[in-house]
């Protein structure tokens, strides 16, 4: 008995959402994570120019409202 | 940040033309936090920061598949990406009427809605202080509230609105959506579409301490970029226009009543 209550309570503190921070990618992840997008990718900074690609390449246009810069402070 | 994630980064490279536009100082762009390349970051909730981040897909003749207002889960982000090229095979159908297309357009993303798990409505949840937002300012007209006195909760201190008070912001995102079938980007209403929640949006990353919580004198003293004027006057505009629309729709009232009465009927129905 005792131990199916003890069960019961920790079973019940996994199901409490438990106050923890927010996860947080740190610094240098983010750093890299950034190089990788703006270099890995060919980036249109001009959206007739992006349409025209889109045109020739049969693929649709991901164009992006952000503020600041890919590569820079946003 | 979830741009540069799997399966988002591979799924965007491979399929699709990327491009971006800094939207600093335009009219709809809200207010944020700078943030360097070299800065913190953190996950968030799908639609968080619908003034500083929009994500259009296009077709080549640059008509508006889909667009997703502010962040978006990696995985979420790609489904939403294969509904703009499933809506593109609709759009290029030269078999299909206009009409028909517009059909499928808003039967396609009321569906889409419709398929969304558990874990990605979850994911979906507007943050705490844009339902306080549109309580406080648009509490019996914002689009983003299914019920008025429930969302009103959000209001007292300490309480968290119950399931059922405000859509999640995928509903947001496919109802207007639905409203705008094929839209050219050119004549796309950004303001209206990404018109939820309070304009500044910041998650403070760099604010934080090591266990995750902001400190609050490094995050008043943090340079913000995006329409700091605008967004002084941003709540007070909402707010007015919520107060003229519930005005005009009371006139509208009182004077149909008035004629309802003398059995001018089909007058009332004509204004209305």
């Amino acid at each position: 008995m005792k131990r199916n209550l003890l069960s019961l309570a920790a079973l019940a503190l996994l199901a409490i959402p438990q106050a923890s921070a927010i996860p947080m990618i740190k610094g240098d992840e983010a750093s890299y994570r950034v190089r990788e997008l703006s270099t890995g990718i060919n980036w249109y900074t001009n959206l007739p120019m992006a349409l025209q690609e889109s045109a020739r390449t049969g693929k649709l246009v991901v164009w992006i409202h952000m503020l600041g810069k890919i590569d820079g402070a946003t | 940040m979830s741009l540069s994630q799997e399966p988002a980064f591979s799924y965007l490279k491979d399929n699709f033309v990327v491009g971006y536009k800094d939207i600093t100082g335009a009219s709809y762009a809200g207010v944020s936090g700078v943030h360097m390349p070299t800065g913190n970051a953190v996950s968030t909730t799908n639609g968080a920061g619908p003034h500083n981040l929009q994500t259009f897909v296009l077709a080549p003749d640059g008509t508006v598949m889909t667009c997703l207002p502010g962040y978006w889960a990696p995985q979420d982000l790609v489904s939403e990406l294969k509904l703009g090229q499933d809506l593109y095979k609709v759009w290029n159908n030269k078999s299909l009427s206009r009409a028909d297309k517009d059909s499928y357009f808003r039967q396609m993303h009321q569906d889409h809605f419709r398929t969304h798990s558990l874990q990605e409505q979850r994911r979906s949840r507007m943050q705490g202080f844009d339902m306080k937002y549109e309580a406080k300012n648009r509490l019996h007209t914002s689009d983003c509230i299914l019920d008025s006195r429930l969302a009103a909760t959000v209001l007292q201190k300490g309480m968290k609105p119950p399931m059922g008070a405000f859509k999640t912001t995928d509903q947001i995102m496919h109802d207007r959506m639905s409203q705008r079938p094929f839209t050219n980007y050119m004549n796309f209403d950004v303001v209206a579409y990404t018109d939820y929640g309070r304009p500044f949006y910041n998650k403070n990353e760099d604010q934080r301490t090591a266990t995750g919580e902001v400190n609050k004198d490094l995050a008043r003293a943090q340079p913000l970029m995006g329409n700091v004027d605008e967004m002084k006057g941003a709540a007070k505009r909402a707010r007015r226009q919520q107060q003229q629309r519930m005005a005009g729709g009371r006139m509208l009232n009182r004077a149909g009543g008035y004629l309802a009465r003398r059995g001018v009927q089909t007058f009332v129905r004509a204004m209305r």
